[in-house]
C-alpha cells in the first residue's frame, strides 16, 4: 500500500525536480557566463549587461557642436526645434541653469538626448558657497545629485561655478579663492566618481579674461584628471572685441600654458546692432577654423539685451548661412 | 456456516417452534425469561435477523409496541399490565431439550437389544463471525529490514536526496573566484566536465553530494539501523554546507564523497576478516588530495576501523586499524611523492578564533548536539528495546562510547584546527566534513528521541524543521557569488579593443580569465593589491584597465592623469548580493 504511493510520489517528485533543474540549466544560472557572450540585438539581458553612456567619443569629436540656450529648454524641446527651424539646423547641445540645491533636470536630459543632442548644465552654487561645498557639508546634495545623473544614463555637460575668474557672482573672485574654488570643484567631482556618474563631461569655464586681465587662470584649473573641456564665456558686444582671436585668443592663450583640453565657446551671442553680421561670420568662422574649438552654445535668450538671433534678420541670413556647413552639428552618439 | 451447525440449528428452530406453540396454548408467555434458559430456538443475540423476519416462536427482547405481540412469541422485559395471562409461571414447560429427548414420532432401533433412546445433539451456536480480521503479526519491528521495509526506506531516501538536491539548486549565480579558478588552469578549461563549464562542474558536484549522502544513509544503516540511517542522511542532507558543497564547483563535493565511501566500506567490512578494510584505504588516502581539510579525519578512520570491527573483539580489530592506518599513510605518502604536498593546509591568518568557532557552532550546533543525545543514549543503552526477545548481540558499553565519542569529537575537528590557525578559509564547507561522522550519531539521536515504534515522532520532524530552516538560512546568508554579469560585460568591450595585447589590473583576475577566456588569456590578468603596490601599479600606469571592488575610489586613482573612471557597477540585486562593493572600472584616458 506505501509502497504504491510512494513510490509514484517519488518519482513525480524526481520528474518536478529535472524539469526545474533543466529550466536552471537553461535559465539564467549564470548571468556571468552570457555576459561574456556578444549579446543579441534583441536580448532582454542586453540593456543590464551593456556599460554606462560612456563620454569619450564625445570629448574629441570630429565635427563641432552647435548649441543652444533657450528658454523653456530642455524641459520641454519645442523652443528648440522653433530655434532649428528658424536657423535650418538642429542643435546638438542644449544649454541650461540649474540653481546650487535644485535636483538634477533627468527628463530634460533625457529630452535632449532623445532629440540627439546633450545637456549642458550651467551649475551656479549661489549658496551656501564654496567653502561648504569643499568642507563636505553640502554632500548629501552632490550624491543625490549625482545618483540621478548617474540613473539617467544620457551625457550630461556639467559646468560648475562658471565665470569664477569674474567678480559678479558670489563665487567669484570677490568672495572666494580659487583655492576654495578647486577644492569644491574636486570634492564635487570625486563625490560623483564614487556614486559612478561617469556620464558627465565636466567643463571648467571660465569668462574670456579681457575685462578682468589681472586675475590669473592657473589657479582655478583643478587639473587634467578632473575637467574634460576648458568653456569659454565670451559675448560680442559692441563696444568689445570684434574678432575671434581678440575676443578668446588671450584666454585661449592662456589656458593653454596649462593644459591641452578642448575648448568649447560655453556662453555666446552678437549683441544687436550693426556689426552682429560680422560677428556672427567671425564667431561660426572662428570655430571652424581652430581645430582646438569643438563648437560653441548660443545664448539664445533676451537677457540685459536681445541676444535672440531672429531679432536681427540680416545676422539670421548670415547664421542660417554658416550654420548649414557640414562641419556644424551631430548627432551625439547613442552609447 | 458449517452443514453440522447449519443442522443443528435448524433442528433446534423447528423443535422450539412447535414447543412455542405448546406453550403458547398451554400456558401464556412469562412475564421475564433469562435468555440463557432459552438458548436455542431462535435466540436473537449478536446478529439478528431482518426486522420482518420473525417468525412464530421466536423471541425478542427489549421493548416492543403494545398490540404487535403475536401468538407463540415470547417475551421479556416490561409488558403492560393487563396483558398478564394465566398460566405465568410454568417456565420449566418450555425449558430447552438439555438432556436427551425423544424426538416424537421416532421409531426405535429395532436391531437393538435394549432399548435406545434417539438423541438429538444440539451443539452450540458458532461464535458470530467477527466484523475484521487482525492479521498475524510477525515478530519483528520497523527496524528488521524486509523486501517492503527496504523499499520504503529507499524511497525515503530518495525523496531526502531530492530535498537536498532542491536546497542546492536553488542557489544560484555566476562563479565565485575560487570556482573560476579551479575551472581554468593552463589557460583552458580544465575537469572532466571541461566543456560543459561552470554548470557542469556544479552538477558534477551534486551529484557527488548526492552520493555522500547515499553512503552516509548506507554506513549508519549497518552500524545501526535504518531508522538512523535515514534520520542522519535527512539531517545531513538540509546542511549548510552540504547545499552550498552541492553547488559549488570544486573537489571538496568529491573529498566529501570519498570520505563517505570509506566510511561506508569501514561499516560494510565490519564482519569480514580485518584485511577486507584495504577496501576502504584508496578512498581514505584519495580524499585528501581533492580536499586537503579530509587529512584530519584520517586519524578517526581508522579509529572507527577499530570500534566497528564487529567480530573481532580483541587483537583482531585493532589488526584492522592498524592495516587501515598502514594502507592509507603508504597511498598518501605515494600521492605526496607524485603530486606533491597539498598547499594551503597549515596556511596561519588572522582570524579571531572565537568567531570561527562562533560560526561553527551555528553551522553544525544543531547537528552536533542531536548527534550528543545520541550518542549517550547509544552509551547507555545498545538498543531501544523494540525487539527485547531480539536483542542479539551488541557492542558493549566502553565500546559503544568510544564510538560516541569518536563521531561527535570528529565534527569538532575543522573548527578547533581552523581556529587554531585563525584561518577561516572555506571553513563552512570544511565544518560539513566532520559533520559527515557526527551525523551517524544524530541520526541514532532522532530515532531514540523518537522512541520506540516511533512514539514521539513530532520530535523528529520537530528536528528537522529546525535544521532545514537554519540550513537554508544560512546557505542564502553563505552563498552570495559576486555578480560580476555586469562587470564581465563591461569588460568583454574593453578587451575587444585592446585585444590578446592587453594587460589588466583585476580584483578578482580569476573570474575576468574564466568568463572572458574567449577572448583573452588568463596571463594577461594580475591581481590588483592595495596601498603601495596599487600606487606603483597606477603609477607606472602600464595595465590597459584597472577592475577593484571598493566601496569608495581609492586614493591613488582619485585624479589620477593616466587612468578615467570607465563605470561603476553596483550588484543588480542589492538584496542577494548582500552589501557587496560595487566594481569600478578604470581605462586609460
Amino acid at each position: 500500500m506505501i509502497r504504491k504511493t510512494l513510490l509514484p510520489l517519488a518519482l513525480v517528485l524526481m520528474a518536478l525536480t529535472g524539469v526545474s533543474g533543466c529550466g536552471l540549466f537553461g535559465g539564467d544560472g549564470d548571468p556571468a557566463a552570457d555576459a561574456a557572450r556578444e549579446p543579441s540585438a534583441d536580448s532582454s539581458a542586453r540593456a543590464a549587461q551593456q556599460l554606462p553612456y560612456d563620454v569619450k567619443p564625445l570629448l574629441h569629436p570630429a565635427k563641432k557642436y552647435f548649441g543652444v540656450a533657450v528658454d523653456g529648454a530642455p524641459s520641454s524641446m519645442k523652443p528648440v526645434d522653433a530655434f532649428a527651424k528658424t536657423v535650418g539646423k538642429q542643435p546638438n547641445m542644449v544649454g541650461s541653469y540649474s540653481s546650487w540645491g535644485d535636483g538634477f533636470n533627468a527628463e530634460g536630459a533625457q529630452n535632449v538626448f532623445e532629440d540627439g543632442g546633450l545637456l549642458y548644465v550651467s551649475w551656479e552654487p549661489f549658496k551656501p558657497g564654496l567653502d561648504k561645498i569643499a568642507d563636505g557639508s553640502q554632500d548629501s546634495y552632490i550624491k543625490k545629485f549625482a545618483a540621478s545623473v548617474r540613473k539617467t544614463d544620457v551625457p550630461v555637460a556639467i559646468s560648475f561655478g562658471h565665470e569664477m575668474n569674474g567678480h559678479w557672482y558670489p563665487w567669484g573672485t570677490k568672495d572666494t579663492t580659487p583655492r576654495t574654488f578647486v577644492k569644491a570643484w574636486r570634492h564635487i567631482h570625486d563625490l560623483f566618481q564614487e556614486e559612478g556618474a561617469t556620464n558627465v563631461v565636466w567643463v571648467w569655464s571660465p569668462n574670456v579674461v579681457n575685462p578682468v586681465p589681472t586675475v590669473q587662470l592657473k589657479p582655478y584649473w583643478p587639473g587634467d584628471a578632473y575637467v574634460d573641456w576648458v568653456g569659454i564665456v565670451g559675448y560680442w558686444t559692441t563696444t568689445g572685441a570684434h574678432t575671434f582671436d581678440t575676443l578668446y585668443g588671450p584666454t585661449r592663450r592662456q589656458v593653454a600654458t596649462f593644459t591641452d583640453k578642448p575648448v568649447l565657446i560655453s556662453e555666446t551671442a552678437a549683441e544687436p546692432g550693426e556689426r552682429r553680421r560680422a560677428d556672427v561670420r567671425g564667431l561660426l568662422g572662428g570655430v571652424e577654423e581652430n581645430e582646438d574649438v569643438i563648437g560653441f552654445l548660443w545664448f539664445n535668450i533676451p537677457k540685459r539685451a536681445d541676444w535672440r538671433i531672429q531679432s536681427s534678420p540680416l545676422a539670421l541670413a548670415e547664421f542660417k548661412r554658416l550654420i548649414a556647413d557640414d562641419a556644424f552639428g551631430f548627432e551625439v552618439p547613442r552609447s | 456456516m458449517s452443514g453440522e451447525q447449519e443442522y443443528g440449528l435448524r433442528h433446534g428452530q423447528e423443535y422450539w417452534q412447535e414447543r412455542g406453540a405448546q406453550a403458547q396454548q398451554a400456558a401464556p408467555a412469562p412475564q421475564s425469561q433469562e435468555s440463557f434458559l432459552q438458548y436455542p430456538g431462535g435466540q436473537q443475540s449478536g446478529y439478528q435477523q431482518q426486522p420482518g423476519q420473525q417468525q412464530p416462536g421466536q423471541q425478542q427482547s427489549g421493548y416492543q409496541q403494545p398490540g404487535q405481540q403475536q401468538p407463540g412469541q415470547q417475551q421479556s422485559g416490561y409488558q403492560q399490565p393487563g396483558q398478564q395471562q394465566p398460566g405465568q409461571g410454568a417456565w420449566q414447560q418450555q425449558y430447552p431439550p438439555y438432556t436427551a429427548q425423544q424426538v416424537p414420532g421416532a421409531e426405535p432401533d429395532a436391531d437393538a437389544d435394549y432399548y435406545v433412546p434417539h438423541y438429538t445433539v444440539l451443539e452450540p451456536e458458532p461464535e458470530p463471525e467477527p466484523g475484521y480480521v487482525l492479521p498475524e503479526v510477525p515478530v519483528s519491528a520497523w527496524s528488521v529490514d524486509n523486501s517492503r521495509s527496504a523499499w520504503i526506506s529507499r524511497g525515503v531516501l530518495v525523496l531526502i536526496l531530492l530535498v537536498q538536491a532542491g536546497l542546492s539548486y536553488r542557489l544560484d549565480g555566476s562563479a565565485f573566484a575560487q570556482e573560476a579558478k579551479f575551472l581554468m588552469s593552463d589557460g583552458t578549461l580544465s575537469g572532466l566536465l571541461s566543456d560543459a563549464g561552470l554548470t557542469g562542474a556544479r552538477t558534477l558536484s551534486l551529484a557527488w553530494a548526492l552520493g555522500a549522502t547515499a553512503l552516509l544513509f548506507g554506513a549508519t544503516r549497518l552500524l545501526f539501523n535504518v531508522r538512523a540511517g535515514l534520520a542522519a542522511a535527512a539531517m545531513y542532507s538540509v546542511l549548510e554546507s552540504t547545499a552550498f558543497t552541492g553547488r559549488y564547483a570544486s573537489l571538496h563535493s568529491l573529498s566529501l564523497f570519498l570520505l563517505a565511501a570509506a566510511l561506508w566500506l569501514l561499516a560494510r567490512t565490519r564482519q569480514s576478516s580485518p584485511a577486507a578494510v584495504l577496501v576502504a584505504a584508496p578512498f581514505a588516502a584519495l580524499a585528501p588530495f581533492a580536499a586537503y581539510s579530509a587529512a584530519l579525519y584520517l586519524p578517526s578512520l581508522t579509529v572507527l576501523a577499530v570500534l566497528t570491527a564487529y567480530r573481532f573483539r580483541g587483537a583482531g580489530a585493532f589488526v584492522r586499524g592498524g592495516l587501515f592506518a598502514a594502507a592509507t599513510g603508504a597511498l598518501c605518502f605515494v600521492g605526496v611523492a607524485l603530486h606533491g604536498m597539498p598547499h594551503g593546509w597549515n596556511a596561519h591568518a588572522t582570524d579571531s578564533a572565537a568567531s570561527l568557532l562562533k560560526e561553527s557552532a551555528e553551522w553544525g550546533g544543531v547537528v552536533l548536539s542531536v548527534a550528543v543525545i545520541g550518542a549517550v543514549g547509544f552509551a547507555r543503552r545498545a538498543r531501544m528495546g523494540e525487539m527485547p526477545w531480539a536483542e542479539g548481540s551488541a557492542p558493549g558499553t566502553i565500546r559503544r562510547s568510544a564510538l560516541g565519542l569518536t563521531m561527535c569529537a570528529t565534527a569538532l575537528l575543522a573548527p578547533l584546527y581552523q581556529a587554531y590557525l585563525g584561518n577561516g578559509s572555506s571553513l563552512h564547507l570544511h565544518i560539513g566534513f566532520g559533520l559527515l561522522f557526527a551525523v551517524p550519531m544524530a541520526g541514532l539521536g532522532i530515532s531514540r528521541m523518537m522512541g520506540a515504534h516511533f512514539r514521539y515522532p513530532q520530535i523528529g520532524i520537530m528536528i528537522y524543521v529546525a535544521a532545514l530552516v537554519v540550513g537554508m538560512a544560512q546557505t542564502r546568508e553563505l552563498y552570495r557569488p559576486p555578480d560580476s554579469a555586469a562587470m564581465i560585460g563591461a569588460l568583454r568591450e574593453v578587451v575587444a579593443e585592446k585585444g590578446a595585447k592587453g594587460s589588466y589590473l583585476s580584483d578578482e583576475p580569476e573570474i575576468s580569465a574564466y568568463y572572458l577566456r574567449a577572448h583573452t588569456d588568463p596571463g594577461q590578468w594580475h591581481l590588483a593589491g592595495r596601498g603601495t603596490a596599487l600606487t606603483a601599479a597606477v603609477k607606472k600606469g602600464s595595465y590597459d584597465a584597472i577592475v577593484l571592488r571598493a566601496a569608495s575610489v581609492p586614493d591613488e586613482l582619485r585624479g589620477n592623469a593616466h587612468y578615467r573612471l570607465l563605470a561603476v557597477l553596483r550588484p543588480a540585486d542589492k538584496d542577494s548580493a548582500g552589501g557587496q562593493a560595487p566594481y569600478r572600472i578604470w581605462v586609460k584616458r
